[in-house]
């Protein structure tokens, strides 16, 4: 069982009717693949009112994202980062609406997530696993919070050329995050407070994310990875897009619909969301045909 | 019993605090029923895997001191109480005495000692 937020109902991977959470994504960039900057510098009003959307829309974690992690992405500077996250985490704690909503932080940055928590935020998302900054694993186990290690490799800008599973997708992914996890351990972060995301669209090819959506069952029960929960994010991505011929990425949610009824029947605990009530919908209905009670 | 994983997190703290104790893995928390007092909440359990300079005794005086520090309340006999620490294995000892038994007695008896003790192997 995983805690999230004091307050919050735990995670409980183990339990086969449990409820899909759905975490929606808050963009507070200019420069996002699919949302293209939607809730910057719009003033606190605008997003409010998005805020409000996502929550009375189903979504009960919310992922604040100060810079885009999209292939080939520019990075900003951890000030300019912190400028446009505390401001977004600030409001939440504000909004009556927001009181038990979980607060995610999507940075793989150690003073990004440390001032953040100390703001507020409960979890850090960092779609690395602490190999983008050497002092993000020590940070996680000092704070105490819950976090989110994502497989990936290389960087934004790297990462598409470096696609190569000599021993298969879910193998390489398996054992890439088990040595993060162990080195997260390492570093004084509790078992319970970790959990895993494959890392869809991020250093794999279409046939990979293909892949890992089709066999996430294999992953969760990867040995040493069995008991963690699972994070998986597939909304809007690339390689719906191609699949479905859908050039925008605001207009992929029926593609998106798909991918997110796969991962819940892979086992995810956890579905990364642009378009929150839709996917609430697509959640509820996977839910009710897989999620049930052993008999 | 107030929030469960905080009063193990705290634990593990005060476990630390003395210097004494470093905790060099922990496993996944499991929820379980209670076994012999069954009208009370459910029980959370972990393990973890320490490196230490103190002997079994000592190791033991040392978990009841954070039990105690911690406020161990223990109305019923197997019923609620905010925290309970217990050693399962001490590198190979083995060893009975009134006060400890290595290792643990009801370690094979119990799903939910073994199951977080064999994610820490």
């Amino acid at each position: 069982m995983s805690p999230l937020a004091a307050g919050q109902p735990n995670i409980t991977a183990y339990q086969k009717d449990r409820e899909t959470r759905i975490m929606s994504i808050l963009n507070v960039t200019p420069d996002s693949f699919s949302d293209g900057g939607e809730n910057f510098n719009n003033g606190e009003a605008t997003l409010a009112k998005t805020i409000r959307s996502h929550i009375s829309a189903g979504a009960t974690i919310l992922d604040i994202g100060g810079q885009s992690t999209r292939p080939g992405a520019v990075q900003v500077s951890a000030n300019e980062e912190l400028d446009r996250i505390l401001p977004a985490v600030d409001l939440i704690k504000r909004l009556p609406e927001a009181n038990n909503i979980v607060i995610s932080i999507d940075t793989y940055r150690a003073d990004v997530a440390e001032e953040s928590i100390k703001a507020g935020a409960h979890i850090i998302n960092d779609v690395s696993a602490g190999l983008m900054d050497d002092n993000m694993l020590p940070t996680m186990g000092k704070l105490g919070c819950t976090v989110c290690l994502m497989h990936m490799r290389g960087t934004p800008e790297t990462m598409s050329k470096l696609t190569s599973y000599p021993d298969g997708v879910i193998e390489g992914v398996g054992r890439e995050l088990l040595e993060r996890v162990r080195v997260a351990e390492a570093a004084g972060v509790r078992r319970w407070r970790i959990i895993l995301d494959p890392g869809i669209g991020f250093a794999k090819t279409q046939e990979q994310n293909l892949e890992l959506l089709r066999r996430l069952e294999e992953l969760v029960q990867f040995p040493g990875l069995q008991g963690f929960p699972w994070l998986v994010g597939t909304s809007r991505k690339t390689f719906i897009g191609k699949i479905t011929g859908v050039q925008e990425a605001k207009d992929r949610t029926w593609g998106t619909a798909a991918a997110i009824a796969a991962a819940i029947k892979g086992g995810s605990d956890i579905v990364r969301v642009h378009d929150v009530a839709e996917m609430t919908q697509v959640a509820k209905m996977a839910d009710a045909i897989w999620r049930i009670k052993e008999p | 019993m107030g929030d469960r994983v905080a009063m193990i997190e705290q634990a593990c703290k005060e476990m630390e605090a003395s210097g004494k104790i470093k905790i060099l893995r922990t496993s996944s928390l499991w929820e379980t029923k209670a076994m012999y007092v069954v009208d009370q909440d459910m029980f959370v359990n972990g393990a973890c895997e320490i490196e230490t300079t103190l002997g079994p005794m000592h190791l033991l005086d040392e978990l009841q001191a954070v039990e105690n520090r911690m406020g161990r309340v223990k109305v019923i006999d197997k019923g609620p109480r905010n925290i309970d620490l217990d050693i399962l294995l001490y590198e190979d000892v083995t060893m009975k005495n009134e006060r400890l038994q290595l290792p643990h007695a009801l370690m094979l008896e119990r799903e939910f000692v073994l199951r977080p003790l064999c994610e820490c192997v």
